[in-house]
């Protein structure tokens, strides 16, 4: 879907916020992006794997709170997956 | 007394305990034991205030006051910010692991002779930070690192080894603070690495914590009082965790008392499901790191051979369990599943030429990318060698630069498989002068390589103007130590009276 060829990005405003935003307040399924009434089972568990795969490489970023974000997401993949996959 | 220098050391400088191993005259790999007689030594620091002692190792675990006792360093190595303020006095994680080290070279020189280059492991997901850490503290032990080697891929040798097979084998290392999952190839006595993934603060110490969380709600449900009155009390009872979640493993129930000296003792019974119970969330996250690897390869459980358990936190029955249900047939112990890592970095120091490694981690630059579909413009982390690649490898990209008249090309050299810029590190930076006057359009070539010691280099060529950039990539933000601070602590740290 992308062009492989790519234009390049100037240096300056790349870096993320980092802040967590909130996301405590969040429950596990905003914080996934899950809707069970709506998805099956298969679908939450591509989801899951694939937001597992983000965060966990995130639980070892430099960032801190990009650190910090990631053990909030992993909690709530965790719990997703217990809930609606096994 | 030895004479002469070792050859082929291996060093597992692990989270809770740390091992040295090197290869006998008949070519078998076999631990050292340190001073004390120990074959593991406790990666644990304590902090003597009145003679300036440096204690390493099951002393220091023993005894002393908790709050001048550093365990689990290995889980800071990747925290830039993180530092022991002691005495007046600021220690690095990367110090910290140097007096480990310090401790291993100097004791086991004693039985096998001068030690200079060794081969030291790492987990397989430790980022460039925590790599070049490693590298940093073995100079500061006076020791030359010759290679730094994955875990589980030290494990893997090591099984290889001592086990007559072939065929596709999982690694399962789960040890004091992370887990590896390594898929690899068994031909005779070739090993290729097919992949490596890991995840960081999941291991031994982290169920540690669970076990804390369970005895102090069943104190407070019954005295009423809260058991941990502060923090020497709570480092005192993580060790009385760990022991305990070791009997675990092997009783069914197991009666602790515990208490403090304000409110008394209890007596606290506490059953293996308990405990597995608590620990359901963490081992869920195994479970899907070993899918995650499944699924890279393309791979179903059916169509791995054998896998290999390693790390002291695999003696957890229920960890046996979950991979016994996953994979459809037991998994089997590397022997002894916590020496083998250094065992394996021995060998691996003998035999390095024989196992094909993978990348650790994917690089990339930022770039502006366009959906083919939408015409959607957005900045993506565009990978150039994918995380896995057999090394040594070199692969290239072409971009397009993206304004007229632009003067400077600015390559940012990024760490992470994901596309979303948010989610990767940039590890360093190139900037190419190029002639005034240019359109938007220009063809660029970034060519990255990476070699068996997990260097990385980047060559960034302008087509139109043929010049050319090569630089060696190192990561140099917060938390890396300049060549003269390393210097500088070195000499500190000889100075230092570990015992």
């Amino acid at each position: 879907m992308f062009k492989k060829v790519a234009s390049w990005f100037r240096s300056g405003s790349r870096k993320a916020s980092g802040k967590k935003g909130g996301l405590e307040s969040l429950s596990p399924e905003e914080l996934c992006e899950i809707d069970p009434e709506t998805m099956d089972k298969e679908e939450i568990r591509l989801q899951l794997a694939r937001l597992y795969k983000r965060h966990n490489h995130a639980a070892g970023s430099l960032n801190s709170e990009l650190r910090a974000e990631a053990d909030i997401m992993l909690d709530a993949v965790v719990h997703c997956r217990e809930e609606y996959v096994d | 007394m030895a004479s002469g220098d070792a050859r082929y050391v291996g060093i597992d400088l692990g989270t809770s305990t740390s091992a040295l191993a090197h290869i006998r005259q008949d070519g078998n790999p076999e631990i050292v034991p340190n001073i004390d007689g120990e074959r593991l030594t406790p990666s644990v620091v304590f902090f003597d205030q009145f003679e300036g002692v440096k204690l390493i190792g099951s002393a220091a675990k023993d005894g002393g006051d908790p709050t001048r006792t550093i365990q689990h360093i290995k889980k800071k190595m990747d925290d830039p910010s993180f530092i022991v303020e002691l005495d007046g006095q600021i220690w690095t994680p990367t110090e910290i692991s140097a007096m480990i080290l310090s401790k291993l070279k100097n004791d086991c020189s004693k039985l096998i002779g001068e030690i200079q280059n060794v081969v030291i492991t790492v987990p397989a997901n430790f980022n460039e930070l925590a790599r070049r850490a490693t590298v940093t503290a073995g100079k500061m032990a006076g020791l030359e690192v010759s290679r730094i080697v994955n875990e589980p891929t030290a494990a893997a040798l090591f099984y290889a080894h001592t086990q007559n097979i072939d065929g596709r084998v999982l690694v399962y290392d789960l040890g004091g603070g992370t887990l590896d999952i390594t898929i690899l190839e068994i031909e005779d006595d070739r090993i290729d690495i097919l992949l490596s993934e890991g995840a960081r603060h999941l291991g031994g110490s982290d169920f540690d914590e669970s076990l804390i969380e369970i005895i102090s709600d069943r104190y407070r449900s019954q005295s009423g009082k809260e058991l941990i009155l502060n923090e020497r009390q709570r480092k005192r009872l993580l060790s009385k965790c760990e022991d305990t979640k070791k009997m675990l493993s092997k009783l069914n129930v197991v009666s602790e008392t515990v208490g403090n000296e304000r409110d008394g003792l209890a007596k606290i019974e506490l059953s293996r499901e308990v405990f597995e119970d608590a620990i359901k969330r963490l081992l869920t996250r195994t479970v899907m790191l070993v899918e995650q690897a499944l699924d890279h390869l393309a791979l179903l459980p059916q169509d791995i051979d054998h896998v290999v358990l390693v790390g002291g936190s695999t003696r957890i029955p229920k960890v046996q369990d979950m991979l016994e249900e996953q994979f459809g047939m037991a998994p089997i112990s590397c022997g002894n599943v916590d020496e083998c890592v250094a065992l394996g970095a021995a060998l691996f120091a003998q035999k390095a030429r024989r196992v094909s490694e993978v990348c650790n981690h994917s690089y990339g630059t930022l770039a502006i990318i366009e959906d083919a579909t939408t015409g959607e413009a957005k900045v993506r982390n565009s990978v150039v060698i994918p995380k896995n690649t057999p090394i040594p490898c070199e692969m290239s990209q072409i971009y397009v630069t993206s304004e007229n008249n632009e003067e400077l090309i600015e390559v940012e050299i990024t760490q992470g498989e994901d596309l979303n810029p948010k989610y990767v590190d940039v590890i360093g930076k190139i900037s190419l002068e190029v002639p005034p006057g240019r359109p938007a359009g220009c063809p660029v070539t970034v060519t990255y390589s990476y070699d068996e010691n997990q260097r990385v280099r980047a060559q960034v060529y302008d087509e139109t103007s043929g010049i050319r950039k090569d630089v060696g990539i190192e990561y140099k933000g917060e938390g890396v130590l300049t060549d003269e601070e390393v210097e500088r602590k070195s000499s500190y740290l000889k100075q230092v009276k570990i015992a």
